[in-house]
């Protein structure tokens, strides 16, 4: 096939057999962010916030913590953001600086880490259920994942919803719940935005996404081209077609290949291929009408109308020239059509013995018992 | 695989879908390629804010976060946030945030257009002799969302029409929006269907449109079995 034959129901064929999946796998995840409840994706249905107590004065300066921070003095520290606030019930600085996150507690001057039966006792504060908590477990994974220090923790609550929830033991911030809906959220972002390492977070700025996103709007586009051809040429409505049908005074003829007459065919609006078997399958046809397979055709035996691209594309020169066309590319057609081979032409047969077996001796009913010819 | 009678059927359910859902098929391609083009961090204005210069300075802070909290005892939480202007002091009293400033501990004064551009100049990578400034204290557009007011807009009257949202009372950076995020933004209305509010996505034109498309894309899917094959060649 050369390249200028590639037309835009191939291209949309070829593109279709490329991102087909993804598709299928957009409008599955789209419908599903439309249908399910939020609160059904979210693992925060049981999530309490953090109590807001008055502030305990610090015992320890904000100046003397810095001074820890710089060490012997020698290195400088950027300091990006300083906050006071409570913590199990002491006072806790957590102190943003170029270099990264850092908790003391206020009372002592201490660096924050949490003992296990701390990590606990504040996991059970951020959850508002009757669940059982499980030892806390170091979770190297989603410490990475959400961005934490090396001492991060996961609890598991064995509620019905397996809720998990995230501590970072050494700024003593729950990071997150986690629960059956929410890693459903996840898996569909996953499918929907073709991000299958979501190690930091899901994102659609890929490489992958982009042409997978570039190569279903080629398939959107060459569909759309089609589809404007086929509404030029009248396949979805004709109004041609319609006022004839009203009048029912269109017919075709149907043709053998030798030219004697097969059968005359009230035409109704739609196209040749639908007109020829909407009753029986008269025209063989694997790609169901998409100008494909090619078996469809036949030739008009007065004026042949203009050849499609598609039937450019299967038919040779010479057969266009001789009037053949396929069936599936072209308006109901009042006038004769011919049959194009002997197979096409056994088909039909076929197709009026199956119709009509009562004409056919060789499909006659068996004769019941009160015959006379008994 | 397909009868005849099959495919000719799913060649039609597939043919008028597209016609009724096509020009919302190819929103949803069209706004999709876009949100995946662009750069989510460029979206949001990064390349518009540099604040990695903005530190706390130790010896403007000449008041301590025990003295604050001793003048309001009643806080919940105490902030120390760098601003062009000095550090500036955040408490979470009841109801609503105050801010102090950093030198004297007092409320902060409602922020001037100079400080607003002094704040600006600060936080912008590039150059704001062109920028001008303007106080909003009605209501707060629509792009920036929530309640900021009073907010001062620092337009910065380049080619994409790029904003600096800076807020009147505490001198914090609110938001940054520019065309390509207005664009965004519009793109998200038409992916989601949501033509008010622009977050809805539960919106029932959603689940129409989207239980359509599903059947499109898998007529569209089984037609792949058949829209491949090819009849023999036979002599006419």
């Amino acid at each position: 096939m050369r390249l200028s034959m590639i037309n835009a129901r191939s291209l949309h064929r070829i593109l279709a057999l490329i991102v087909g999946a993804q598709l299928i796998i957009w409008t599955l995840t789209g419908l599903a962010f439309n249908l399910i409840d939020d609160p059904l994706l979210d693992a925060n249905a049981l999530r309490a916030k953090p109590e807001k107590a008055q502030l305990i004065s610090p015992q320890v300066t904000l100046a003397e913590i810095t001074a820890q921070l710089t060490g012997s003095g020698t290195k400088q520290i950027d300091l990006k953001r300083v906050e006071l606030n409570t913590l199990l019930g002491r006072p806790i600085y957590r102190i943003k600086t170029s270099s990264g996150n850092h908790a003391f507690w206020a009372d002592t001057g201490e660096a924050v880490n949490l003992n296990r039966e701390q990590l606990t006792r504040l996991a059970k504060q951020s959850y508002r259920g009757e669940a059982i908590f499980s030892e806390p477990i170091l979770d190297e994974a989603a410490a990475q994942r959400y961005g934490g220090n090396p001492a991060f923790y996961r609890i598991d609550t064995h509620d019905e919803r397996h809720t998990q929830i995230f501590i970072d033991g050494q700024s003593g911030q729950v990071k997150a719940h986690e629960n059956l809906g929410s890693e459903l959220k996840q898996l569909l972002f996953m499918l929907h935005f073709i991000d299958y390492y979501p190690d930091n977070g899901v994102s659609f700025n890929h490489l992958a996404t982009r042409l997978i996103a570039f190569a279903a709007l080629l398939l959107g586009l060459s569909g759309t081209w089609v589809l404007v051809r086929k509404l030029a040429a009248g396949d979805y409505i004709s109004w041609q077609l319609i006022s004839r049908a009203s009048k029912k005074e269109s017919k075709l003829t149907l043709l053998s290949p030798d030219g004697e007459l097969l059968e005359n065919i009230i035409l109704a609006p739609g196209n040749l291929l639908d007109n020829l078997n909407h009753d029986r399958n008269r025209i063989a046809s694997q790609c169901g009408g998409g100008g494909h397979c090619g078996m469809c055709r036949v030739r008009f035996v007065d004026q042949a109308p203009k050849a499609t691209p598609e039937e450019r594309a299967r038919l040779k020169e010479e057969l266009l020239a001789q009037g053949i066309r396929l069936s599936c590319q072209h308006n109901g057609h009042q006038g004769k059509l011919a049959l194009t081979s002997r197979a096409q032409l056994r088909y039909w047969q076929k197709a009026q013995a199956e119709a009509e077996p009562a004409l056919n001796p060789a499909q006659a009913p068996l004769v019941n018992e009160s015959s006379p010819l008994e | 695989m397909l009868t005849p009678k099959q495919g000719r059927w799913l060649r039609k359910s597939h043919k008028w879908l597209t016609l009724f859902l096509g020009a919302q098929l190819l929103i949803w391609l069209i706004s999709g390629l876009y949100m995946v083009l662009m750069d989510i961090d460029y979206i949001h204005g990064d390349h518009l804010v540099d604040d990695s210069r903005l530190t706390l300075d130790a010896s403007q802070l000449t008041i301590s976060p025990e003295t604050i909290l001793s003048r309001y005892p009643e806080a919940t939480r105490l902030e120390l946030l760098p601003t062009a202007l000095g550090p500036v002091y955040k408490l979470n009293l009841t109801g609503k945030p105050l801010y102090l400033s950093g030198r004297d501990g007092e409320p902060l004064e409602p922020l001037s257009q100079q400080a607003a551009m002094k704040i600006a100049a600060r936080l912008y990578p590039g150059n704001l002799s062109g920028a001008s400034a303007e106080l909003l204290t009605e209501s707060t557009p629509a792009e920036v969302g929530g309640r900021h007011l009073p907010l001062w807009q620092i337009n910065l009257n380049d080619a994409f029409d790029s904003r600096l949202y800076i807020s009147a009372s505490s001198g914090e950076l609110v938001t940054k929006r520019h065309d390509f995020w207005r664009l965004f933004d519009v793109m998200w209305m038409l992916h989601i269907m949501d033509y008010e509010t622009r977050e809805n996505v539960h919106n029932p034109l959603l689940s129409g449109f989207s239980l359509l498309a599903l059947l499109t894309a898998l007529s569209g899917a089984l037609l792949l079995l058949i829209a491949f094959k090819r009849g023999k060649e036979e002599p006419a």
